[in-house]
């Protein structure tokens, strides 16, 4: 999305709450995917991309265009929240619970389709492979070079946008990035599965 | 190495993310009428509402067995003409004082479990002459207390219905209800005298079972005798609601079997 495009519709949220529902449909994915990655847990996943877009809406109106691209603020919530989750190894989403009460809103009938939704989507990251054996290593680093990591690989950002997201310079991002990557590989050269392969490729 | 950091395939949350959605829109709802970013237009915003909810379903009643509350917690009740002086008579008999009389019948839809029926007639009273079925949409929805809930998170309502209906018309309605009880009458204050929405849906009854979707946007309209100063927008009624009924109407006396079975929002 053109940073024209982000901001009309940002605009647009200030003002009419049907435009931040198109804010929710642009980012969700690519929260989620970032909240995946970092946490492996889709569930907690899940749970974060939540709170990140409660938090986002109700603090939209501190949000302030300061160059980097709307989507960094979001990104910014997001490892806020899963930070906290490292930190205390549990995650209480209370947005989401509190606006359904709120707004008394009954529980679904369908709420076992949405919790089947999460095991299957769990299952396909357990089962990938080489894939989730990277992301199970890269957990293991602190997670400065986690998140680094993981936006500019599963997030494909660029150096620029990372720097912007993390309010960090560009620089300190490229050294994080090839420290993080240096500490993945022997990360990985020490594991016995089969993922340690691709240390060579 | 870098290569190998693909993205995984098949990690999206289709129907968490629009149930996700549908709870945050309703939050930004609330923050709409304390206008926090100017926010005022509600019902613009509610045409977001239902698309977030695609695929998603809230169960009213199953009628799987002979409980006198629905899913929601709510009771059902029948209701008659009498207390504006008409002369219809309906079974199961209709409460007075928001007491439970109901009782369901068997089978329901698919000849397994219960089902709502209604029997009787209208009565002749020229201008009072109906009956009625309705169910609450929560524990506290019912007189006293008269707390509705808010079902704009859906698109519509769905379920399944059959019998004989030989004249007069059979309503679907949704009440637009305050908080207050009205004593007389044993409900909830109308805040439309009674012009509320609904839906025509005596086609649809006929001897065997036949599913009926109604869309709250597209299918229900107030009646044309409702009056300006009782003109209220869908969502409003939608946001905060207390209950749903099926009433049959017909000033010769015919009598009626009606049966419903299924129900859900979508």
């Amino acid at each position: 999305m053109d940073r024209d495009t982000e901001k009309n519709m940002v605009e647009n949220a200030r003002e009419d709450p049907e435009a931040f529902g198109l804010i929710f449909e642009a980012y969700y994915q690519k929260i989620l995917s970032y909240c995946i990655y970092r946490t492996m847990n889709v569930e907690i996943a899940r749970d974060i991309t939540s709170e990140t877009f409660f938090k986002a809406l109700k603090n939209l109106w501190q949000f302030k265009w300061a160059g980097a691209p709307f989507s960094s603020w979001l990104y910014r919530i997001a490892s806020n929240e899963i930070n906290m989750y490292f930190r205390h190894h549990k995650y209480e989403p209370k947005s989401m619970e509190e606006a359904i009460e709120e707004n008394n809103m009954p529980e679904l009938a369908s709420k076992n389709d949405l919790e089947a939704e999460i095991m299957r989507a769990q299952e396909r990251l357990d089962e990938n492979g080489d894939a989730a054996k990277v992301l199970r290593a890269l957990r293991e680093l602190p997670e400065k070079y986690q998140e680094v990591i993981i936006l500019r690989f599963y997030q494909e950002m660029k150096i620029e946008e990372i720097a912007a997201t993390l309010d960090v310079k560009e620089g300190t991002i490229k050294s994080i990035l090839s420290r993080g990557l240096k500490m993945l590989r022997e990360k990985i050269a020490a594991q016995p599965f089969s993922g340690a392969g691709i240390l060579h490729t | 190495m870098e290569d190998k950091m693909k993205k995984i395939e098949g990690l999206e949350l289709p129907k968490n993310r629009e149930y996700m959605k549908s709870i945050l829109m309703a939050k930004a709802a609330k923050k709409s009428a304390k206008p926090v970013f100017g926010w005022k237009i509600i019902p613009v915003f509610v045409s977001v509402l239902a698309v977030a909810a695609v695929g998603l379903y809230m169960k009213i009643d199953y009628n799987d067995s002979n409980t006198q509350r629905n899913a929601l917690g709510g009771i059902w009740c029948t209701y008659d003409d009498h207390a504006q002086g008409g002369n219809s008579t309906v079974w199961p008999p209709a409460s007075t004082s928001c007491e439970n009389l109901f009782v369901k019948s068997s089978p329901g839809y698919g000849n397994t479990g219960y089902a709502i029926r209604i029997t009787g007639n209208a009565g002749t009273k020229p201008g009072e002459n109906y009956i009625g079925v309705d169910t609450f949409l929560s524990e506290r929805s019912s007189c006293p207390h008269c707390n509705g809930i808010d079902i704009r998170a859906f698109h519509g309502i769905e379920f399944k219905i059959k019998g004989t209906v030989p004249a007069g018309k059979v309503m679907f309605i949704i009440p637009h209800e305050g908080k207050a009880s009205d004593k007389k009458f044993g409900t909830c204050v109308s805040l439309t005298d009674y012009a509320d929405y609904e839906a025509d849906i005596t086609k649809d009854i006929t001897a065997d079972w036949k599913t009926v979707r109604l869309d709250f946007k597209k299918d229900l309209r107030q009646p044309s005798w409702a009056k300006k100063e009782n003109l209220v927008s869908i969502d409003e009624v939608l946001s905060d609601a207390n209950l749903i009924k099926w009433q049959y109407s017909d000033g010769q006396g015919h009598p009626v079997d009606i049966w419903i079975d299924d129900l859900q929002l979508y």
